[in-house]
Formats: C-alpha cells, sequence, structure tokens
C-alpha cells in the first residue's frame, strides 16, 4: 500500500472542492426546516429547547474529498467571548469535556476578533442515491447527526455560555 | 515518492468474523491483532524504520440510528503538560475530518496523550476503511510535527 498518495486531514484548500449539489437533497429528504446562513455557505437549522432557548446547528455547503468520499462539517456555536483570551483552565476544560462524536474547538474571529467555542462533526458521504426518501440509511444518518450536534450543542451552551443562548 | 509497507503482524485466531466491523477489517487484507476493546493495526514505516500503531475501538458507540466505531492514532504521549501558547493553538486547530484529542495526564495515565480520530460505520466499505486507516497514520504523523514544533521538542 502506498500510504503517501492517502491525504491527511490536516487541512489542504486544494482538498475543498466545488459545492455538490447533492447534500441539499439529502437534508431536503430529512423533512427538517432549513435555510441558508447569512454568509450564504452554509445550510442552517434552529432548534427550539426548554425556556425559549434555540440552537443553530450549521451544514458546510462545500465538501473536502478524501478518496471517494465527502466530508461536510456539521457544528454549532455554544460560546461567544470578548477579545481577550479566555484562560488556560477554560480552554482545558471544553477540551477535556469529551463527547462519544465529534470534538470541540475555538475561533478567533477576522472581524471583531471576539472569540467563540463551537462544537463539530462530519458527514460522510459517498453516493448520493437517485432516490431519497425520509428512510434512506444516509439521510436517517444526517438527520440524526443534526439531532446530535443540536443536543450537545445546547448542553455545553447551559454549561459553559452563561446566560446567554448562543 | 516514498512507499511505505505495511506491517503484517499477528492476525487474529481462526474463526469467523465476531461483527461487520471485522468483516471489513478481514477485507483490507491488513493484518491486525485484537487487543482489549480494540483492533490494533501495525503500520511499518521501512524507510525510516519507524513503527506506528493505529486502533479501532471493538464497540461502536451509539446515538439513535448512528453507531460509529472510532479509529484512532495515539501519535504523542508527554509527561509534561503542554504549553498554553500549544493549547491554544491545539484548540483553535480545524481538521477536514475527524478530532484532534488531547487527554490530560491523570494519577493512572501519568502522561498527556494526544491523538488523532475519526468515526466509521460498520457498513464501510473494505476500500474506504483502508483510505481511513491510512489517513488516520497519516495524519498522525502530520500533527505529531505540528505538535512537538510547537512544544520545541526535537523530531
Amino acid at each position: 500500500m502506498i500510504l503517501s498518495l492517502v491525504a491527511s486531514a490536516v487541512i489542504q484548500q486544494d482538498q475543498l472542492i466545488e459545492r455538490p449539489k447533492s447534500i441539499e437533497s439529502v437534508l431536503k429528504a430529512t423533512g427538517l426546516n432549513y435555510s441558508v446562513s447569512k454568509n450564504g455557505k452554509n445550510y442552517q437549522l434552529v432548534f427550539d429547547h426548554k425556556n425559549n432557548r434555540k440552537q443553530t446547528v450549521f451544514v458546510t455547503q462545500d465538501a473536502t474529498k478524501f478518496g471517494t468520499m465527502l466530508s461536510f462539517s456539521v457544528y454549532t456555536n455554544f460560546w461567544v467571548g470578548t477579545t481577550n483570551d479566555p484562560s488556560r483552565e477554560f480552554v482545558e476544560e471544553i477540551l477535556l469535556d469529551r463527547k462519544k462524536y465529534g470534538h470541540a474547538y475555538f475561533r478567533k474571529n477576522s472581524a471583531d476578533e471576539k472569540w467563540s467555542g463551537w462544537f463539530g462533526w462530519n458527514f460522510i458521504i459517498i453516493e448520493i442515491p437517485t432516490e431519497l426518501s425520509a428512510e434512506d440509511p444516509k439521510v436517517k444518518e444526517l438527520k440524526d447527526t443534526l439531532y446530535y450536534i443540536n443536543q450537545v450543542g445546547e448542553e455545553m451552551d447551559l454549561k459553559f455560555g452563561g446566560s446567554l443562548d448562543h | 515518492m516514498t512507499c511505505f509497507s505495511v506491517l503484517l503482524s499477528i492476525a487474529i485466531g481462526g474463526g469467523f468474523p465476531q461483527n461487520s466491523i471485522e468483516s471489513k477489517l478481514k477485507e483490507t487484507k491488513l493484518n491486525y491483532k485484537q487487543i482489549e476493546g480494540f483492533y490494533q493495526l501495525t503500520f511499518v514505516n521501512s524507510e525510516k524504520k519507524e513503527l506506528r500503531y493505529i486502533y479501532i475501538r471493538s464497540t461502536p458507540d451509539s446515538y439513535l440510528s448512528l453507531e460509529k466505531f472510532e479509529v484512532m492514532s495515539i501519535f504523542l504521549d508527554q509527561k509534561e503538560a503542554p504549553k498554553t501558547e500549544t493549547l491554544f493553538a491545539l484548540a483553535k486547530k480545524r481538521l477536514s475530518i475527524g478530532s484532534l484529542i488531547y487527554e490530560k495526564a491523570t494519577p493512572e495515565k501519568p502522561y498527556h496523550r494526544y491523538r488523532y480520530s475519526v468515526n466509521i460505520d460498520s457498513n464501510t466499505s473494505s476500500e474506504a476503511l483502508s483510505y481511513i486507516l491510512s489517513m488516520a497514520y497519516n495524519t498522525g504523523i502530520s500533527l505529531e510535527k505540528e505538535v512537538k514544533q510547537l512544544e520545541g521538542v526535537s523530531q
């Protein structure tokens, strides 16, 4: 096996591929309400929670190609900080708060320089069936992945997000 | 281009596959052994004479209809806690697939562990499984270099 021909998951721009139309057809088949995000790069779904809380889950429109696989990011925001760096203890606490799938990460917004905390995972698909129904395994997988990210996001939002609803 | 050979190590004892992930693993023709809770694959860089393990959990994690097995590449165990700069760099690190996991040292496990983790379905094809295992191997190497560089550890 020639392992050097296989990509590393460390992001390389040339791995980003053109937006396949297919992911929207899978999303549509879930029967969930979705819209295009403000920046036009993601689909977004808003889930309702107790006390009028909401959790927004994003699905990237662009995919990264690995061999025959297409990987889409599914992610949500659970915390927004200030322009000051969060404490080491806070970062460590979040990184060590492991979930069964996916991981938490931080971003520093290039526009307002504010820190934020996110949780994300991947939806991987090889081939989109020509006929899609809600019972198609990949449709169910995307739907349950969205539910999972929503649930983890809301839990982390309640735990780390303070009184704000992200 | 560098060619790597895969060490075909101890094959699991006879009998039929115990579950579908094992049957897919058998189809890859990669040799592996079963250890407690994991299938362990040994990759060898024959030029560097370097050996590296990739693990697949033998029991999946479930959520609703999801049932995923974790594939992991443990790429660094270190006695010292990461520098704050390293921790922040790891916290901001984005991978196009999978996760970079940091585990803090504990009294039972007195070292800080860094690993790459990605999930697969039990119905993943053997071709896709081979690809993911190789990707985990290559990603582990890339991340190890990056973390060691951040930590100022010699490569």
